[in-house]
Formats: structure tokens, C-alpha cells, sequence
């Protein structure tokens, strides 16, 4: 903890995702990625979960109304996230910088232009930064990355990434200055929304890895059936 | 159709969605062999179990464990254990649960132990006395006259470590190995009060009602 008269810069993360359904894996991310700033002597205002449109045209994705009913409530009882409907709400996808973006401007306003905002991935996105798509099209247009790493980016690491590794042979402008790596996880592991999706077609139990107002929405609007 | 009631024994110093994720895999697994769940058994050990420091009381383990069944229509806290005054064998234990269960549900009942490999892991631990953890015939008994259901974790190989002993080797196929397929997940109670000591958060890594406990008595602060 550093002491009361230290100025603590200020920090928003946003977390974009499925959230196809959210689970306790997505919400211990923001969680992690939290105290691993404040741990680097920022004060974290708000986080942000903010579902993909159904624009992005994943053929399991169930319709955004959904999703983000479910990530409004997963977000019900934390008293510093929230879910937001801006991206879901436009029906074609919006690159993940223009959502980075949108939520930079959306923050200054609430918190004042000194406000940082970080991009909330997992090692294996950080990972396609540099990769290509079978057409030979890269998957990250490459201006759009070194935007992204020079406003905020926080990853969680995962099995098999090297993020810094990556970011840093791509050579951007401002190499790693404002890319931060969650330490001390609690939980390393994402819980997976594909076999959660899976165990809920096949009735077996998915208590315990989201919250329980999103089970019952899950059961009553009978998703993923 | 068979008919067990679940029992997962330990220190839930404190309880994770781990433990709970356990009990609900196995239940899973069960109903798939035709065998109906009837209860599920959360049983903190008593004080004595050890002199670990880290070991707060039964008396706030037992708390936060009725905490983290609150919202569970099957899984609740048992209190038999930890209000012993001595350390219980965990044949006892069964036994003890065995007979409730069957007084309430009908002798045709059974009763099966869950628990993670960590435990299968301890079998062969010799104490610092020279002496066994574990009776080897209570090993025995667990897996023939109850049943024993193993959750795997990263680095625990609960089927080697049975094999490697050799009177009991022989029964390691009545063992049950199941895997948290949805869920692989790493969280322990080390990780949690680490977590509380140094004032991050263990919010969803635990039930809220547990959190709150927690933070009410100051548990974990040093």
C-alpha cells in the first residue's frame, strides 16, 4: 500500500470480450488486473466489461441483448464494475482500438484528462498481434496495435504466451512503457465459456463458475440449449 | 438406482470455489452412472489437526463454510468433526457420517469421500515421529467399504501415487479419477489468504458470503 500522500495515478480498465456467457474467470481477470496496478501505484476507478456486437459473427455467439443482460448482472454486486452497452448496442463489429478509444474519451469526461485506460487481454490476443490469417490479411491492422500498446495494455498471462516477447519484436514506438503484466494472479486459469456452454447443453453443473444470478437467467431464458 | 451422500473433508482454511466445484463434479459424474446424490458433506477438520500457524479456527472455518453451502440446495456444513476437542482419523469421520446418513436417508445409503490429489498425495507421509499419516488399512478401508472420488490438479498424479503402494495397489481401479473439465482451475486456500494478508481482493475466487466473513472478523491479516 503506498501512503496517503502519494499521488496515485488514476487507471480504467476495459475488459472487451464474448462474455458468451461471463463467468467468475472473466470477473477474477479484472479482479487480478485491479490490484496488479495498484500494486504499481495506480488507483483504479472503474472497470469495464464491454460485449463484442453480434456484428463480430461468431457462429456460437448468442444475441448481445443476452450477453449483455448476463454481464449486467454478473457486475450487479461489485462496486467498481460495470457492463456497458456501447459496443454491443452497434450492429457491425468496431475494432478494438475504436473501443479503447470511445472508453478514453468516456473516462476524461468522468474522471479528468489525467486518467489512464488500460486494455484488459489475455496472453494468447496478444499473441495474434503479429499473426496473419490463411488469406495472408493480418488479423491486427499494425497502426492499430502500436495505438493500443501506447495508451495502456494489461495482460493476463497465460500457458504458452510471451507477451512482452511479442509486443517487443514488433518494435513500436514506445516498446513497453505503458504495458503492464498482472503478477501474483490468483487465478491463472480462465475458466472456459466454451465448455461451460458445453456442460450447460449436456445438464451438468456450472455452479460456482459464474454468479448465480447468471445461472438463472441462463436457465430461464433457456440459453445454450 | 444407488444412492450416496458426498463427503469432502479438510481445512477449508478458507473454502473456494475449488472445494464447492469438487462436490459438483462428482455429483455430475454420479448421476451418469445411475447413481442418485443425496447430500453433499462439507466436514472442516478440528484445531488439533496440526500446529500450522497458518490454521485459524474451527470455530470461524466452520462458519465460513456454512457461508459458501448458503446457496446450494445439496452441499451443506458439518460440524461433528471440529467440535471434537481431538483430531479425528478420517475413518472415523466416514464412519461417524456413514451411520447419520443411513439413519436419515435408509441403510441401502452409502457414503464416498471426495477430495483433491493432494490428499491421495499424502498417503505414504511419514510424520516426524517416524510414524504413518495414514493407516494403510483405513486407506483400504475408504476405497472398498466407502468409496474414494479424486479430483486431479495440475502436478498431483493420485493413480501413480496409489499404485506405488503396495498393499493397496490392488484396489486402485475401484478408485474414481474425475477432472474438472469447465473449470481447471488453480485457486487454493494458500493463494486466498496470501491474497488477504497483503489486502487484495478474492472476490469471486470464494463466495461473497465468505469474503464477507472474512473481512467482519479480520481473519488472514498477518
Amino acid at each position: 500500500m503506498a501512503d496517503s500522500k502519494t499521488i496515485r495515478k488514476k487507471a480504467v480498465i476495459v475488459a472487451p470480450g464474448s462474455y458468451n456467457p461471463p463467468t467468475y474467470g472473466h470477473l477474477r481477470m479484472l479482479e487480478d488486473a485491479k490490484a496488479s496496478l495498484e500494486t504499481d501505484g495506480y488507483e483504479v476507478h472503474m472497470g469495464i466489461m464491454t460485449p463484442v456486437s453480434d456484428g463480430y459473427g461468431k457462429k456460437s455467439l448468442i444475441s448481445a441483448s443476452h450477453r449483455l443482460a448476463m454481464t449486467v448482472i454478473a457486475t450487479e454486486n461489485s462496486d467498481w464494475i460495470r457492463a456497458d452497452k456501447w459496443e454491443c448496442s452497434i450492429p457491425e463489429w468496431t475494432t478494438t482500438l475504436c473501443v479503447l478509444k470511445y472508453h478514453e474519451n468516456e473516462a476524461k469526461k468522468c474522471f479528468g484528462n489525467d486518467v489512464e485506460v488500460f486494455l484488459l487481454v489475455g496472453g494468447d490476443v496478444v499473441e495474434t498481434f503479429d499473426k496473419f490469417y490463411a488469406d495472408g490479411t493480418p488479423i491486427w491492422k499494425q497502426e492499430d496495435v502500436a495505438e493500443i500498446v501506447s495508451t495502456g495494455l494489461i495482460v493476463q498471462p497465460r500457458p504458452g504466451s510471451n507477451p512482452e516477447k511479442t509486443i517487443s519484436e514488433m518494435k513500436l514506438n514506445n516498446g513497453l512503457t505503458n504495458v503492464h503484466i498482472i503478477k501474483n494472479a490468483i487465478a491463472s486459469n480462465a475458466i472456459s465459456s466454451t465448455k461451460l456452454r458445453q456442460a450447460i447443453k449436456e445438464n451438468r453443473s456450472i455452479k460456482y463458475l459464474t454468479p448465480d444470478s447468471v445461472i438463472q437467467y441462463i436457465e430461464e431464458a433457456n440459453l445454450y440449449k | 438406482m444407488r444412492r450416496v451422500a458426498l463427503i469432502a473433508v479438510g481445512s477449508f482454511n478458507p473454502p473456494t470455489i475449488a472445494h464447492l466445484r469438487m462436490l459438483e463434479v462428482a455429483r455430475d459424474y454420479l448421476e451418469t452412472v445411475n447413481t442418485q446424490v443425496i447430500e453433499g458433506i462439507m466436514s472442516p477438520v478440528a484445531d488439533s489437526y496440526d500446529s500450522k500457524p497458518s490454521l485459524i479456527k474451527a470455530c470461524h472455518r466452520i462458519q465460513m463454510v456454512r457461508a459458501a453451502t448458503k446457496t446450494s440446495d445439496w452441499i451443506r456444513a458439518d460440524d461433528w468433526e471440529c467440535t471434537r476437542p481431538t483430531w479425528s482419523r478420517t475413518i472415523d469421520v466416514l464412519t461417524h457420517h456413514k451411520k447419520a446418513v443411513q439413519e436419515k436417508h435408509g441403510d441401502d445409503c452409502g457414503l464416498m469421500l471426495v477430495c483433491g490429489g493432494d490428499l491421495v498425495d499424502s498417503f505414504p507421509r511419514i510424520l516426524p515421529d517416524g510414524s504413518n499419516l495414514w493407516d494403510i488399512d483405513h486407506i483400504r478401508k475408504i476405497i472398498t467399504e466407502f468409496g474414494l472420488i479424486v479430483l486431479t490438479r495440475e502436478k498431483s498424479n493420485p493413480l501413480s501415487t496409489v499404485s506405488a503402494i503396495e498393499s493397496i495397489s490392488k484396489y486402485s481401479d475401484k478408485i474414481t479419477i474425475l477432472q474438472d473439465e469447465v473449470c481447471p482451475t488453480d485457486v487454493s486456500s494458500t493463494r486466498l489468504r496470501a491474497a488477504v494478508s497483503s489486502g487484495k481482493s478474492i472476490k469471486y475466487a470464494t463466495a461473497d458470503g465468505v469474503i464477507e466473513y472474512i473481512k467482519e472478523n479480520n481473519l488472514y491479516r498477518n
